[in-house]
C-alpha cells in the first residue's frame, strides 16, 4: 500500500471576495523508504501543496477545493482538526526551511524537542523525554547534547538549528517526513552534511520523504523520483535519472539548463525568461507555461495539456514535449 | 553585568528624583499662596506671620530653601505638614499600603481584561470582542478617569447598589476604584496584546508548533503569548506613572485613604511638605516599576540582556 496517495488536490486562495485557484488537480504518491522531490521555482505551489495536505494552510486565506490525500489509508483532507493533530508530529514529521524563524525563540532546545513527546504522550516521565531528546540530538550529530538542551535557538549556529529542527521532526519516528527546502538557508558544506544526515537517518526509520526544493542539485543528490510543478500544476513526473538524462517538459528542460549554467561562473543568466504567473493571471484555459515556452504551439493557449505517459514511470503534461 | 545595570539604574533614579524635586519646589514657590500666612492664621498680625516665615526658613532665597530641604531629606526628615501638624513621614507612610493595594488590583484588572480580550480579538480579528475592545480603547483616549469613576459609581453603587459608594476596608470596596483606574488602561493592553499576537501568530514557529501536533490552546498560550508578552510587560512599567496621576482623582472620588487623596488635600491647602513627599514617593514608584518591568522581561525573553 502507498504511504501517501494524493489525487486531484486543488487549493484556492481567497482574495478580494473571490477564489483564486493556486493548486490545480495535483496527484502523486509516496511509498515508505522513498524520497520524492517536488521542484519548481518559488511561487509554483510546492509549499502550498504540502501545507494543504498537512492542514497547515493559513485559515481563512486558503482552502482545499477538491481532491483527496490518503495517508496510511485515511483522507487527510477530511479528517477533523483533532485527528489531523494526532498525525502531525507523530506520524508525519515536518522540516521547515528557515531554522532561525521556525524555532520558537523563547523556549530552549530541550523544551521544543521534548514537547513533541509530551503532546503525543510518547514517553512517560519528564526524565524519559529528556533522555529521548538527548539521544535524538546525538543522532542528528549535535555535540554536547546535555548543554544544547538548555540553550535557546539564538545561541546556536544555522547548521545546528537545522539539526535541531530535523531532530524535532524525527523524534517520534514518523512514517512520512515533509521537508520544505530543508537546506536552502544553509551554506554549501552544511547543506551536504544535512542531506547526508537525513539520508542516514531515513535508512533507519524507513520513512517516505517529500522533499520540496527549487534546487535540482539537491534533487539529484537525494531523491529517487521527482515531480516538477509549474504554476500550481504538476507538469512532469519521472525518476531522477530520467529527468536529468532526458527531460521532456520544456519547463523541466529550462530548469535543468539554468541549473547547469549556474555551475559555470560565466553565464549567470537564467535560461527561462520571465517569471511564474501569479494565481490571478493564469487563466483557466491552456498551458500555464505558454507565455514563457519556446516550443508553444497553437493548441497550448486553448487546451490544458493532459498528463500522459511518455515512457515507463515517466509522465508529462505538454502538447509539444521536448523530443 | 547585572551590577552595572543596577548601578546605572540607581543613578538615573537619583537624578530623576533630584529633577522632580527641583521642579516641584519651584512650582510651589511660584504659587501666589503664602504658606506662612496660612499657618499663622487669618487673624494673625504681620509680625506673627513674619515669625512663622522665619521659623520655617521661608524668608531665605529659593536655592537655600531647597538645600535645606535636601539636607533634611537626606537625614530622613520629610518635615511636618503645615496644616495637620504631624510628621509628613507618618502621614504618607500610613497611606502607602492602601494605594499599593489599589494599584495592584487595578493592574490586575487591566491585565485580566486587557490581555484576555486582546488574545481573543487576535484570534478573531474584526469580530465582536475585537470591536468592543476597540471602542473601549477609544473611550479610554477621550474620557478622563474621574468620568469613568463617577459613571461606575452611578451605575453599580447608586443604581444597582452592588458595591459601596466609597470607603476602605473590605475587598468589595476596592472593586469600583480599581475598575475606574484599570478599565481604560485595559483597552490599551487589549490593543497592544492584539497587535502583538496578530504579528506573532503569523510567525514561522507557530506553524512549527502546529506541525508538531500542538492544539490551539498550546499554540496560543505557550508558543504565541510568551513572544507577545514583552511589550505588555514594558507597558506595566510605564503604566505606574499613569497610575500615579490617576490615583489622585480616583481616590478622592471614592474616598480611598491613599496617598492620592492625601495629595488632593495637600494641593488644596498648598501643604508643601506633603506635596514634596508624595511627589518623591511617586517618582520612586515609577523608577521601581520600570526596573521591575526590565527584570520581568529577562524571564520572558531569553534574548534580552540587561545593559
Ligand atoms: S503545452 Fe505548449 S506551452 Fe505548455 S509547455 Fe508544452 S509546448 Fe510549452
Amino acid at each position: 500500500m502507498r504511504l501517501l496517495d494524493v489525487r486531484g488536490l486543488s487549493v484556492a486562495f481567497r482574495s478580494a471576495g473571490r477564489d483564486l485557484s493556486v493548486i490545480e488537480d495535483v496527484s502523486f504518491s509516496i511509498s515508505r523508504g522513498e524520497v520524492v522531490g517536488l521542484v519548481g521555482e518559488s511561487g509554483c505551489g510546492k509549499s502550498v501543496t504540502a501545507m494543504s495536505i498537512l492542514g497547515l494552510l493559513p485559515a481563512g486565506l486558503a482552502r482545499v477545493t477538491g481532491g483527496e490525500a490518503r495517508f496510511e489509508g485515511a483522507d487527510m483532507l477530511t479528517l477533523s482538526a483533532r485527528e489531523l493533530r494526532a498525525l502531525r508530529g507523530l506520524r508525519i514529521g515536518t522540516i521547515f526551511q528557515e531554522p532561525m524563524t521556525s524555532l520558537n525563540p523563547t523556549y530552549t532546545v530541550g523544551y521544543q524537542l521534548t514537547e513533541v513527546l509530551k503532546i503525543h504522550r510518547l514517553a512517560g516521565s519528564r526524565r524519559a523525554r529528556a533522555a529521548a531528546a538527548m539521544d535524538m540530538l546525538q543522532q542528528v550529530g549535535v555535540t554536547a547534547p546535555e548543554r544544547r538542551m538548555g540553550q535557546y535557538p539564538h545561541e546556536l549556529s544555522g547548521g545546528i538549528r537545522q539539526r535541531v529542527m530535523i531532530a524535532m521532526a524525527l523524534i517520534a519516528q514518523p512514517s512520512l517526513v515533509v521537508a520544505d527546502e530543508p537546506t536552502t538557508a544553509l551554506d554549501a558544506t552544511i547543506q551536504a552534511q544535512i542531506l547526508d544526515l537525513l539520508r542516514n537517518l531515513n535508512d533507519r526509520i524507513d520513512a517516505g520523504i517529500l522533499l520540496i526544493t527549487h534546487d535540482l542539485g539537491v534533487v539529484a543528490e537525494f531523491c529517487q523520483r521527482v515531480l516538477v510543478m509549474y504554476a500550481g500544476r504538476v507538469v512532469e513526473e519521472t525518476t531522477v535519472e530520467a529527468l536529468f538524462a532526458r527531460p521532456r517538459h520544456p519547463y523541466s528542460r529550462g530548469l535543468l539548463d539554468s541549473t547547469l549554467r549556474l555551475d559555470s561562473p560565466r553565464s549567470p543568466l537564467p535560461t527561462i525568461a520571465g517569471s511564474v504567473p501569479s494565481p490571478g493571471r493564469r487563466g483557466a484555459a491552456g498551458c500555464h507555461f505558454c507565455g514563457r515556452c519556446a516550443r508553444a504551439v497553437a493548441r497550448c493557449r486553448v487546451d490544458v495539456p493532459p498528463f500522459s505517459d511518455v515512457g515507463p514511470l515517466h509522465r508529462v503534461a505538454c502538447w509539444n514535449p521536448v523530443p | 553585568m547585572i551590577g552595572r545595570y543596577l548601578g546605572r539604574r540607581l543613578l538615573l533614579g537619583v537624578l530623576l528624583l533630584l529633577g522632580v524635586t527641583v521642579v516641584t519646589f519651584i512650582l510651589l514657590y511660584l504659587l501666589p499662596a503664602d504658606p506662612a500666612r496660612m499657618i499663622a492664621g487669618r487673624s494673625a498680625t504681620a509680625a506673627a506671620v513674619e515669625r512663622v516665615r522665619e521659623q520655617l526658613g521661608l524668608n531665605l532665597p529659593l536655592y537655600q530653601q531647597y538645600l535645606h530641604f535636601l539636607g533634611r531629606v537626606l537625614h530622613g526628615d520629610l518635615g511636618r505638614s503645615y496644616m495637620q501638624r504631624v510628621d509628613v513621614s507618618t502621614l504618607v507612610g500610613a497611606r502607602i499600603w492602601p494605594t499599593l493595594q489599589l494599584m495592584l488590583a487595578s493592574i490586575g484588572f487591566e491585565l485580566l481584561l486587557g490581555v484576555t480580550s486582546g488574545i481573543i480579538a487576535s484570534l478573531r480579528p474584526r469580530q465582536a470582542v475585537d470591536r468592543i475592545a476597540m471602542v473601549l480603547t477609544f473611550v479610554g483616549v477621550s474620557a478622563p478617569q474621574f468620568v469613568v469613576g463617577i459613571m461606575l459609581l452611578y451605575v453599580f453603587a447608586m443604581y444597582f447598589n452592588w458595591f459601596p459608594m466609597g470607603g476602605y476596608g473590605s475587598p468589595i470596596h476596592i472593586v469600583l476604584p480599581a475598575l475606574s483606574l484599570g478599565l481604560l488602561g485595559s483597552g490599551w493592553y487589549s490593543r497592544v496584546t492584539r497587535s502583538e499576537m496578530l504579528d506573532v501568530l503569523s510567525q514561522d514557529y507557530i506553524r512549527t508548533a502546529r506541525a508538531k501536533g500542538a492544539g490551539p490552546w498550546r499554540t496560543v498560550m505557550i508558543h504565541a503569548l510568551r513572544n507577545a508578552a514583552l511589550p505588555v510587560v514594558a507597558m506595566i512599567g510605564m503604566d505606574i506613572g499613569y497610575f500615579m496621576s490617576g490615583v489622585v482623582v480616583v481616590e478622592s472620588v471614592f474616598g480611598w485613604p491613599g496617598i492620592g487623596q492625601l495629595m488632593w488635600q495637600a494641593i488644596q491647602s498648598v501643604d508643601a511638605p506633603i506635596i514634596m513627599a508624595i511627589t518623591m514617593v511617586s517618582a520612586i514608584a515609577i523608577v521601581m516599576g520600570n526596573l521591575l518591568a526590565d527584570i520581568v522581561a529577562l524571564f520572558v525573553d531569553p534574548r534580552i540582556k540587561l545593559r
